[in-house]
């Protein structure tokens, strides 16, 4: 029986993992992101198309992917640091987070319940937040096809974008830390005020221990050492009530401060790992959990969170980068209104902190495409204008 | 007796980290393929040859995840470099002006650079380029 389920595992893995990076290559040749390559895959083969994979049998694998997303993360925390100080996209990055924030979670608060199958201030923060974060990766596989990242309307959008998510994660953390207190208060402080001192040791230290490291005759040690290093604090963090992923991202900020962590054999071998396995095995158990009913069910709720995310950005990112004096407000503003993986981290935490359901995944889906197709819409027509 | 660091040395060049690109380039262009990169005096990082191939790769040929990594937490900017700063490497490698040939060699292999600075007493006191080592360095 156990050799069956182990056969089948392997079976579900190995089609899931071909078909996905197959599906992902044409997206990408067709000028459209891999992942959403990875989702469709996922969204075919799983239980509401063609029912070969449940979603369950591949579950451990895409935790790891999403674990291995925040961990690379966190592996830049010192480069997003340093454009923390690049003061225009600051007011820019942090403009639309704290605006498309406030918009989202002022009209969630008055017709939420009307759109939504959630009433409470808790669920409505998690969602603006969210819904606030901008993915910059589309629009940069844009302005690369076009040539124009490297000009200054590209870098200011980058920076922008760079401050807004990593300022919208780190409002995450400190919600989670709240949202988990709020449960049994002492016990979870005691653990998370553990957690923080273990973090700040290691931080502080992984200098004098990368030594140590760089010393084992094992030549994989640093790698092997990573990954149980990204294990342990994903699950210390969850056993202290806080949510896997975020160990997860606080792992790749020790690991950031290694030595070893910038040689390019380090890298590859974690890009290939998280890149080539585990994160389209990820994208694809997304895919794989989604419902085509379901999703036209909520279609209503999706257009409403899409709308309120897509407008607050629009006119927010327009009337500050015209205030900045940039040459081109509406290319800048468009590339700042996609909604993908960024914001499917934070409502995947709130799904696990059991803040939301998982139903919050079938209305956020369809705004991937719809975010996708409005920036490929304004940048054709940015371009007809001239 | 085998060859050490500070036999091999060269004086070791500086640049500051506000330095603009082009004198970047300009002192690269020499013979030397590394640069060390300061900040108010103070060692921050360094610049190897290499540093700038990454600004020199057609737009149509970069991958978006590259420049902006997966969750678009962070921009490689030595893909679109302005200044010294967002080209170095503050991961720092350096050897012991008493270090040997033959594992100056290992870390150059290990490390892949072509060049690595020589540290006493905290202070960088030259750089070992691989001709060097190639040049004194015996097959055996």
């Amino acid at each position: 029986m156990a050799a069956g389920l182990a056969a089948q595992t392997m079976f579900d893995l190995g089609l899931l993992l071909f078909l996905s990076i197959i599906v992902g290559e044409i997206f990408e040749r067709l000028g459209i992101e891999s992942i959403i390559g990875y989702i469709t895959t996922g969204l075919i083969l799983g239980p509401s198309i063609l029912g070969m994979i449940d979603p369950e049998s591949v579950r451990g694998f895409a935790t790891i992917g999403a674990s291995l997303v925040l961990f690379q993360a966190g592996l830049r925390e010192e480069n997003a640091a340093n454009i923390f100080r690049h003061k225009e996209g600051l007011q820019l990055g942090l403009g639309i987070l704290a605006g498309t924030f406030a918009f989202i979670f002022g009209a969630l608060m008055l017709f939420g319940e009307n759109f939504l199958p959630y009433s409470g201030l808790e669920a409505f923060v998690f969602i603006a937040l969210g819904y606030a974060l901008v993915d910059i990766a589309v629009p940069s596989k844009i302005m690369l096809s076009k040539g124009v990242l490297r000009d200054p309307t590209g870098k200011y959008a980058i920076k922008s974008s760079v401050i807004n998510v990593t300022a919208g994660l780190l409002l995450v953390t400190g919600l989670v830390v709240f949202s988990s207190a709020s449960e049994s208060i002492l016990l979870n402080l005691g653990g998370i005020l553990g957690f923080a001192l273990a973090f700040y040791l290691l931080h502080e230290f992984i200098h004098r221990i990368d030594d140590y490291i760089i010393m084992f005759e094992e030549s994989e040690a640093q790698f092997a050492l990573t990954f149980a290093l990204l294990l342990g604090l994903s699950y210390a963090t969850e056993v202290i009530g806080l949510s896997t992923v975020l160990g997860a991202f606080f792992a790749g900020i020790i690991v950031s401060r290694s030595d070893f962590s910038e040689s390019r054999a380090f890298q590859e071998k974690i890009s290939a790992i998280g890149l080539g396995l585990f994160i389209p095995i990820f994208f694809a158990w997304f895919g794989l959990g989604l419902n085509i009913e379901v999703i036209l069910a909520n279609m209503e709720a999706a257009a409403f969170l899409f709308g309120l995310s897509t407008v607050a950005k629009l006119g927010i990112g327009y009337t500050v980068s015209k205030l900045h004096g940039m040459e081109n407000p509406l290319t800048i503003s468009a590339s700042l209104l996609s909604l993908d993986i960024e914001t499917l981290v934070v409502l995947l935490i709130a799904i696990d902190l059991g803040v939301l359901g998982s139903e919050m995944l079938q209305i956020f889906a369809p705004s991937v495409l719809l975010s996708t197709a409005t920036i490929v819409g304004l940048y054709a027509y940015i371009d007809r204008r001239g | 007796m085998s060859v050490t660091a500070r036999e091999l040395m060269e004086d070791p060049d500086f640049v500051d980290a506000e330095a603009s690109v082009e004198e970047v380039e300009k002192e690269l262009s020499g013979a030397e393929n590394t640069l060390i990169v300061r900040r108010n005096g103070k060692v921050v990082g360094e610049i190897h040859e290499n540093s700038l191939l990454k600004a020199f790769i057609p737009e149509n040929e970069l991958d978006e995840n590259s420049v902006v990594g997966l969750l678009g937490l962070s921009f490689d900017q030595s893909y679109v470099p302005e200044k010294a700063e967002d080209l170095m490497n503050t991961h720092d490698v350096s050897v012991s002006p008493e270090e040997e040939l033959g594992d100056i060699a290992l870390v150059m292999h290990r490390e892949d650079v072509r060049a690595v600075p020589v540290k006493e007493d905290g202070e960088i006191i030259g750089v070992v380029h691989e001709n060097a080592v190639v040049e004194k360095g015996e097959v055996t």
